[in-house]
């Protein structure tokens, strides 16, 4: 049995297991690697056993809620769940626990998964390192962020669903690192009522999985059911039409990843789709519009925090917001301006050449270690936090959903990953390519050292 | 409304030795070189000016 959703619930439901024994063996797998691995900052283990009774009673009394009934589920901590404090990966924040649960949270539990707990975020889920998280394929490397550790969780076998959030790629930056799948649904599809924000016009909240279909069964159940996005799992890409981008700011990519996205086109093409090159010239203004819209954004809900205790901000960070209060308003209009027409031009692109979706590399490189500033590409040196953004932030500014999915590992054993972006609304599609694509490769590549079988 | 970095820090309460000013001005500094580079997709707009943005007209 893998340690997927698809998989749990098809055993639960055969017998071959409890809700008890996924929560205890979450519990036991926790205690033996989580002290290196750093996924999760708190765990209610007494409170999970409880719950995972209840939804043991529920199955055998007849009551199925659905595919994630029982499941142990991990969630990023700055989404509120109600008894756990929310702490934002800041000393800002209290130890207190909070009354409510996100609505995302309550949509999960109405769907019957179970709170594993709360997994680590990257300070204020700004910034792409999430100490103390590690990435289970080599635990001196970065897992990505801000949703850090949600993808160590889940590449670790820890559970088989985290949720994370994406302001400019944090969900999809540590899914890539990790060699998992994560989706960023289209913007406001996902309710974040309940959850600490840090660009409200660029936030998504979505999940990360082992499975594009595990991440399916978990949107369905994040928006409120109505919408199955599993549907068309298993429909394949036949006679689809994939714009492929290569050129900035996808270039310069880590030779390795080149190679690996090159195949991956090859193996849709080996699917039955069309893959058009495709050149959208407004993406390389990415990083202007993405760094001109967040820091006043960011300051306008950490005002206060900076004023009154700036020095329980991380330099970096408050560097950031420090930003939000003195470059002049004229670059936040003029970056919004911008965003616009980034958003038409990509749309303007998939009309142009009739396509169904948009394929790049997730990231430029694979995971870097926790001592890494820079990025070297050939001459190129980068900042890390500009290579893991200005792949992913194109698809924060046009709001498109997005998934990314593992392609491969490098010659260091590190996992690559490939992102598709549709349409937006078109969540189910692009799950479903990713699915398809997942086909043509091992799917997630458990991490030697790390993952228990 | 063409204030210094300082007095816009000052306006926004943010004083105190945390906030370098000869730092914050290199990173303001940044901010609009990078914000220049949008010159070549929304035409040029001295970032350094008073914003005269009306949200009930944002283009």
């Amino acid at each position: 049995m893998s340690r997927s959703v698809v998989d749990f619930a098809r055993a639960l439901r055969a017998g071959q297991t409890t809700s008890r024994e996924l929560a205890s063996d979450f519990l036991e797998r926790r205690e033996k690697i989580d002290q290196a691995l750093g996924s999760f900052v708190v765990v209610d283990g007494e409170r999970l056993l409880a719950e995972a009774d209840a939804a043991d009673e529920l199955l055998t009394k007849g009551i199925d809620l659905g595919p994630l009934h029982g499941i142990p589920v991990g969630i990023k901590d700055i989404i509120n769940v109600a008894g756990y404090p929310t702490r934002c990966g800041s000393p800002l924040y209290p130890i207190t626990p909070v009354d409510n649960d996100a609505d995302v949270v309550a949509n999960l539990r109405r769907a019957g998964a179970l709170v594993a707990g709360k997994t680590t975020t990257h300070e204020l889920a700004c910034g792409v390192v999430s100490t103390p998280a590690s990435n289970p394929y080599d635990l001196n490397r970065v897992p990505g962020g801000s949703s850090g550790g949600s993808g160590a969780a889940i590449a670790a076998g820890l559970v088989p669903i985290a949720l994370g959030s994406d302001t400019g790629g944090s969900i999809r930056i540590p899914a890539a690192l990790c060699g998992v799948v994560g989706h960023k649904p289209t913007y406001g599809l996902v309710s974040v009522r309940g959850v600490e924000p840090l660009s409200t016009s660029l936030d998504h909240l979505g999940p990360l999985g082992a499975t594009a279909a595990d991440c399916a069964h978990a949107l369905t159940a994040l928006t409120g059911g109505s919408t199955d996005y599993s549907a068309t799992i298993g429909r394949g890409v036949q006679s689809m039409r994939i714009g492929v981008l290569t050129d900035p700011p996808f270039a310069p990519m880590q030779p390795d990843v080149a190679e690996a996205f090159h195949q991956s086109v090859e193996a849709l093409r080996q699917l039955g789709a069309e893959c058009i090159p495709l050149k959208i010239d407004s993406l390389q203004h990415t990083l202007a519009a993405e760094f001109g819209i967040i820091p006043l954004e960011a300051f306008d809900y950490h005002a206060s925090s900076l004023r009154d205790r700036p020095e329980q901000i991380d330099p970096g960070i408050r560097s950031l917001l420090i930003a939000g209060a003195t470059i002049p308003g004229s670059i936040y209009r003029r970056a919004a301006k911008a965003r616009v027409m980034i958003a038409r031009s990509i749309i303007e692109a998939m009309n142009t050449h009739l396509l169904d979706a948009l394929l790049s590399p997730t990231l430029p490189a694979t995971a870097s270690t926790k001592s890494d500033q820079n990025l070297t590409y050939g001459d190129v040196v980068e900042h890390i936090s500009v290579s893991f953004v200005r792949t992913t932030a194109p698809f924060n500014l046009s709001g498109q959903p997005t998934v990314s999915v593992p392609c491969g590992l490098d010659r260091q054993g590190l996992p690559i990953g490939i992102q598709f972006a549709t349409r937006a609304g078109q969540d189910g599609l692009a799950l479903q390519i990713a699915a398809a694509f997942a086909t043509t490769t091992q799917g997630m590549i458990p991490p030697p050292s790390m993952y228990i079988r | 409304m063409n204030d210094t970095t300082a007095e816009r820090l000052v306006a926004a309460g943010l004083v105190g030795p945390v906030f370098d000013i000869a730092a914050i001005e290199q990173d303001v500094r940044g901010r609009i070189e990078l914000d220049a580079s949008l010159n070549d997709l929304i035409g040029p707009d001295d970032a350094s000016k008073p914003s005269e943005f009306n949200p009930e007209n944002p283009s």
